[in-house]
């Protein structure tokens, strides 16, 4: 900006000291013409003054002696003597003229004028006028007009021409005196245009030199201002870059003033500054400020003052902020530019998530260890009792009875705890299949009941078959688990009731109890591992609390969703969604047997009696079969054959190729890798055969009519075999 | 017959205790938290308390507390059971005021022997 301005600046002050200039020389030009004009005019009026004076006299005295002549011959006439003495009086007055004239006399023809014109007078007024007089008084008028005849007429004629030609002349210099003025004037005039003219034109001149520079300046500037928005731009996305990182950044130099900051921090101590404001701050004043917000103000301090030193370098502190409570973990190290130290950062991080983690985990930990110790110390007291007591059967009995729950107790927890570990780390693998909800929910109620007589459970089934695909043991977990809560968490009894139902295209089923209910701030981390509710009423109620975050990652995995609704004291209701299979199952009319009308089948199995047996009952099912010993012989054929399903063996003896590469081989094409592929094999490998894309994995020995079943069960759901109905005990029991 | 109250809100192991010292002609008061332990203290005289530590309501520390400030029989012996193991966490147990200490899981053997031992003493 500075530049800008300068360059803006001293450019007008150019601008402007040049009209100054231009000024200047204009008024000097103006001022000289006019001195010139004036010096001119005054050198000529002078001229034409005299002249016109001597021109005036003259005439005058032209005229005077012209009166005198006209009054001398009146008076010859008349005899007026008034006449007379007018004439003679004219001598005098015509003396006077000639002094007049004599003060302005410059040049020859002026002297001669005089000269001449005192002759004349001597002549007329001393000789000729006297004597005529005298004539006409003596009564002598005949003298009169001799002497006139004579030489007095032709005295004066010539007189009066010199004079006329005098005058004459005086009128010429007068003339050419003005047209020299005028024409003075003219030159004068011309050389001022033409002054006029050289400054504009230098004016015009130096107005394009400035502005050819005004437009190098506005380029210079325009590259000064891109240049400035550039390094504008760096600074903000610098700042930005701070500010979008999640922890609080503070940069002090050597001498401990704070050189930059970001927002994170700022607004993790809620200053209500700008970025600016801090930015300056001495050492003292920023860590008191901090200092005022943490738990333990002293040390806090003291780890800030030893961080900004030079020397302690690479530090970390944790430390708790109050209001809100948070736990912050602040490392220090040195800012180097090249090997010199310019400064320290100091990163504040808050850990409060990873620090509730933690402790939670050691919650967790000493949970653990509680609820093992429990049974264990029933298990073993017990055992010890048994070992070193006599003791009476029913006392045994009681003892053994005891042990043998507490064991499976303990079997549950490392369960429980063994499958969220899995689930969490994404390698529970799951086995859907088409199940019925309600069948489950049966299961689990009757085997639930056993532990409670003061459980009333009831299954309310409004749904119109609630069919699933989901992995049967899990389902039963999830049931398991929330049925057992209820139980556990309603510990005065009361009725359970479980309701089944389908709404829009999902099925739901909702378990409500009139237990203790879960209070309103516990209701968001209920789900969450290792949570229990704190109570004193429930304290007693064993659990590890994995249960839920079980129940909500097998839910997960089946693109269900479970949630809850509770009134504090009165009970809650824990609800599960499922996506309904949009199987056509409802609608089919019932068949009793199943039927796959002509659907192609391939088997793989090298050995020849196994494949016989499954060919046999797959075509007692209506299935097309085509066998192969080989995989390599199958693999030939099955683009042109695309069979409708695969049944494959993993081992195969005599083959180059195992049913792994078979199954690879298959996934990698396009028009095949739909096909499902049914894994009969000896071998326990349902993960790795899950894993690459088996739809289903049965262990030799299995009975035949289960292969069917299965590839009758997936062509159902994938909407295949929209023909053939399932009876839904058969399903359920599998 | 000496006169013993137990304080163990699982009732398994309440069991197992109170099995375990009838057998040894002791009588035996069973108490599922802290607090119906310190209502059957006030009404009747033992000789031991036998307090699990953690208990919800009182704690097993805090009936020790409640019993030792108290004006009746607060020099009863008391035994404490608890899971913790570290060393420090037994030395705070019995500088709180117990007689002596027993890690869960425990004998019910060596918790006759204990309970002798400290009967015995008086």
């Amino acid at each position: 900006m500075k530049i800008k301005d300068y360059f803006q600046k001293t450019l007008s002050k150019k601008y402007a000291s040049l009209m100054v200039l231009t000024i200047i020389f204009f008024l000097v030009g103006a001022i000289s013409l006019w001195l010139s004009l004036h010096y001119f005019k005054e050198g000529y009026s002078d001229q034409i003054d005299l002249l016109e004076r001597k021109k005036d006299l003259a005439q005058e005295i032209n005229n005077s002696f012209n009166n005198a002549f006209s009054e001398a011959r009146g008076y010859f006439a008349y005899g007026n003597v008034t006449l007379k003495e007018h004439a003679l009086a004219t001598d005098e007055h015509v003396s006077s003229l000639f002094v007049q004239f004599k003060e302005i006399i410059s040049t020859s023809e002026d002297k001669r004028f005089i000269k001449e014109a005192e002759q004349f007078q001597d002549y007329y007024f001393g000789n000729a006028l006297p004597s005529a007089i005298s004539f006409y008084e003596d009564g002598h008028p005949e003298e009169v007009a001799k002497l006139a005849n004579s030489t007095t007429t032709a005295n004066i004629t010539n007189f009066q021409r010199n004079s006329a030609n005098y005058i004459s002349d005086l009128g010429k210099k007068l003339e050419a005196s003005f047209e020299r003025l005028i024409k003075h004037q003219t030159y004068v005039q011309v050389g001022f245009i033409g002054f006029i003219l050289i400054i504009l034109l230098t004016l015009l001149r130096i107005t394009r030199i400035l502005l050819n520079q005004q437009d190098e300046l506005k380029s210079k500037s325009i590259q000064n201002e891109e240049l400035y928005k550039k390094s504008e731009a760096e600074r903000s996305l610098n700042q930005d870059i701070l500010n979008t990182i999640q922890e609080g950044i503070l940069l002090i130099n050597n001498e401990g003033v704070i050189v930059q900051v970001n927002k994170q921090l700022i607004d993790m101590f809620q200053w209500s500054n700008k970025i600016g404001t801090i930015i300056g701050l001495d050492l003292n004043n920023w860590t008191s400020v901090m200092a005022a917000q943490v738990e333990d103000p002293e040390s806090f301090q003291s780890f800030l003052r030893k961080a900004t030193e030079k020397k302690e370098s690479d530090s970390i502190f944790i430390y708790k902020k109050l209001n809100p409570n948070q736990v912050i973990k602040v490392y220090c190290t040195g800012l180097y530019h090249v090997d010199d130290k310019v400064g320290t950062i100091l990163v504040h991080r808050d850990i409060t998530k990873e620090f509730e983690v933690d402790m939670m985990k050691s919650e967790f930990v000493s949970t653990v260890s509680h609820e093992l110790r429990t049974p264990l110390a029933s298990i073993l007291g017990f055992t010890e009792l048994l070992l070193n007591r006599e003791l009476k059967p029913d006392r045994q009995q009681k003892y053994f009875t005891t042990i043998y729950n507490e064991a499976k107790r303990l079997t549950a927890l490392i369960n429980d705890f063994l499958d969220i570990q899995r689930m969490e780390a994404g390698k529970q693998s799951y086995e859907k299949k088409f199940i019925n909800l309600k069948l489950i929910l049966d299961k689990v109620v009757e085997s639930q009941s056993i532990h409670t007589n003061e459980h009333q459970i009831s299954i309310i089934d409004e749904s119109n078959k609630a069919h699933i695909l989901g992995d049967r043991d899990k389902i039963e977990q999830v049931f398991t688990n929330l049925i057992n809560n209820s139980i556990k968490y309603s510990p005065n009894g009361g009725d359970i009731e479980i309701k089944l139902y389908h709404y829009e295209d999902r099925v739901f089923v909702d378990i409500k109890d009139q237990g203790l209910g879960i209070p309103e701030g516990s209701m968001q981390k209920l789900f969450s591992r290792f949570y229990r509710i704190d109570n004193s009423d429930r304290r007693r109620i064993g659990g590890t609390g994995l249960g839920l975050a079980i129940v909500q990652e097998i839910m997960k995995a089946h693109n269900g969703e479970v949630f809850v609704q509770s009134q504090y004291g009165s009970g809650s209701i824990f609800t599960c969604s499922f996506p309904h299979i949009p199987g056509q199952l409802e609608e089919l009319a019932p068949v009793t047997e199943s039927r796959a009308l002509g659907f192609k089948v391939m088997v793989v199995e090298d050995d020849q009696s196994l494949g016989q047996l499954i060919t046999e009952e797959l075509k007692e099912d209506d299935f097309q079969v085509s066998y192969f010993k080989r995989g390599k012989d199958a693999l030939a054929v099955i683009r042109e054959e695309l069979p409708d399903a695969i049944v494959l063996d993993i081992l195969l003896e005599e083959d180059e190729l195992d049913g792994w590469s078979i199954m690879e081989e298959i996934k990698k094409q396009e028009i095949l890798k739909n096909i499902p592929i049914f894994i009969s094999s000896a071998l326990d490998e349902k993960e790795k055969g899950f894993s690459l894309g088996a739809t289903d994995y049965l262990i030799k020995p299995y009975k035949p009519s289960q292969l069917s079943k299965a590839i009758m069960q997936t062509l159902l759901k994938t909407g295949k075999v929209g023909q053939v109905y399932i009876p839904q005990d058969e399903l359920g029991e599998e | 017959m000496k006169r013993i109250l137990l304080a163990e809100d699982e009732e398994i192991i309440r069991m197992l205790i109170v099995d375990t010292l009838e057998d040894e002609d002791y009588h035996v008061d069973e108490a599922a938290d802290g607090e119906e332990a310190l209502q059957l203290f006030e009404r009747n005289e033992y000789d031991l308390l036998i307090l699990d530590y953690m208990m919800p309501g009182y704690t097993g520390m805090e009936v020790i507390k409640k019993v030792r400030a108290g004006l009746v029989n607060s020099e009863v012996k008391i035994l404490m059971l608890s899971a913790k193991s570290q060393k420090h966490e037994q030395e705070m147990i019995l500088s709180v005021g117990a007689n002596e200490f027993m890690q869960k899981p425990f004998s019910p053997l060596q918790l006759i022997e204990k309970v002798k031992a400290i009967l015995d003493e008086d």
